[in-house]
């Protein structure tokens, strides 16, 4: 591949996505229809306060939408991936493809 | 070229929580707990009614119980599917909250299911079949019922796990082996073995796949990609 070709692909990289945390986030919401908080920790293992960031950052792209309840008391909110996310997520996928030798 | 390797390795570790993910989603069996009881609790209202009903037959009360718990078992259909939607995800609260893109079992299947279980179970009470036919004929509905709903609902594992017990109980029905309650009227030899098999698969169900879904979370525990908290 050439350098210039390489360099393209490079900038074609969504920043937003390619962040580890960002896209097991990703993945799971490609897995499921949608998921809560709560999940999300359980299953990454993140403290709340980094896991609150990064799906800011996905939010602020509109990668994924944020559904807020209340559930007697208590807030409850789960997140969904958009189809610019799911999108997104597969362009990644496809543009590091590129990348392999 | 390691760069490679990492994004290989990465890409793998994404699929394997992804599957992870689904299957652990696919075996939450406790909801099930929900239309279990209340299986069990209707066929010992609707055996308790008709006992009455059969003890006094000229009593009025006993018309009226029999008739009222004969309205609730369709109304308890409508309960049951309210109460799963509303709370078969609290057993799980702590876990989070996952749903998985379903598609409805379709209003057919079911119709077609509940005439070919109550076809049975009635052609066996009235007689026009043997009781060990009306029960495998109505333990296979169930179990293929069961199978399909699974398939259309993402719960395999709960799923084909029930309705695979069920057709073992239809098959060894149907090679004779002796059921509960044998000769004992078709209330309790037809009725009560139906429930009691249903709700016992049921049961063994629930307890197999909660422990498989539990394994699958530990699981997911040991293996998530970019823990902080290991």
């Amino acid at each position: 591949m050439s350098n210039n070709k390489i360099h393209q692909v490079h900038n074609n990289i969504n920043r937003v996505v390619h962040e580890p945390v960002r896209l097991a986030i990703l993945k799971i919401l490609t897995s499921a229809k949608e998921v809560d908080f709560n999940f999300l920790l359980t299953t990454l293992g993140l403290t709340k306060g980094n896991l609150a960031t990064h799906i800011n950052k996905l939010e602020e792209a509109s990668f994924i939408e944020v559904k807020k309840e209340f559930r007697g008391k208590i807030p409850h909110t789960s997140y969904r991936i958009t189809k610019k996310g799911r999108r997104q997520f597969q362009k990644y996928w496809e543009n590091m493809k590129d990348l392999a030798p | 070229m390691a760069d490679d390797i990492e994004k290989e390795k990465t890409k793998d570790e994404l699929e394997n929580l992804g599957q992870l993910v689904d299957r652990y989603a696919q075996s939450r069996s406790l909801g099930l707990l929900i239309p279990l009881s209340i299986m069990a609790i209707n066929a010992l209202l609707l055996i308790g009614s008709i006992e009455l009903a059969l003890w006094k037959p000229e009593a009025r009360w006993t018309g009226v119980i029999f008739w009222s718990v004969a309205l609730w078992v369709p109304v308890s259909i409508w309960v049951c599917y309210k109460l799963v939607v509303r709370y078969g995800d609290r057993f799980y609260a702590k876990d989070g909250k996952v749903e998985l893109r379903q598609e409805k079992t379709s209003a057919l299947a079911f119709i077609v299911f509940v005439l070919a279980f109550l076809g049975a179970t009635v052609l066996g009470a009235v007689g026009v079949i043997p009781i060990r036919w009306a029960l495998t004929l109505a333990l296979t509905s169930a179990g293929l019922f069961v199978l399909y709903s699974g398939k259309k609902e993402k719960q395999a594992p709960l799923y084909i796990v029930w309705s695979s017990l069920l057709l073992i109980e239809a098959v060894v029905t149907a090679a004779g082996l002796p059921t509960p309650f044998a000769g004992k009227g078709y209330l309790y030899s037809l009725f009560a073995v139906l429930l009691t098999y249903i709700v016992g698969a049921g049961l063994i169900t629930l307890l197999v796949v909660h422990i498989y879904n539990r394994k699958i979370l530990r699981k997911i525990k040991q293996t998530r990609p970019f823990s902080e908290q290991q």
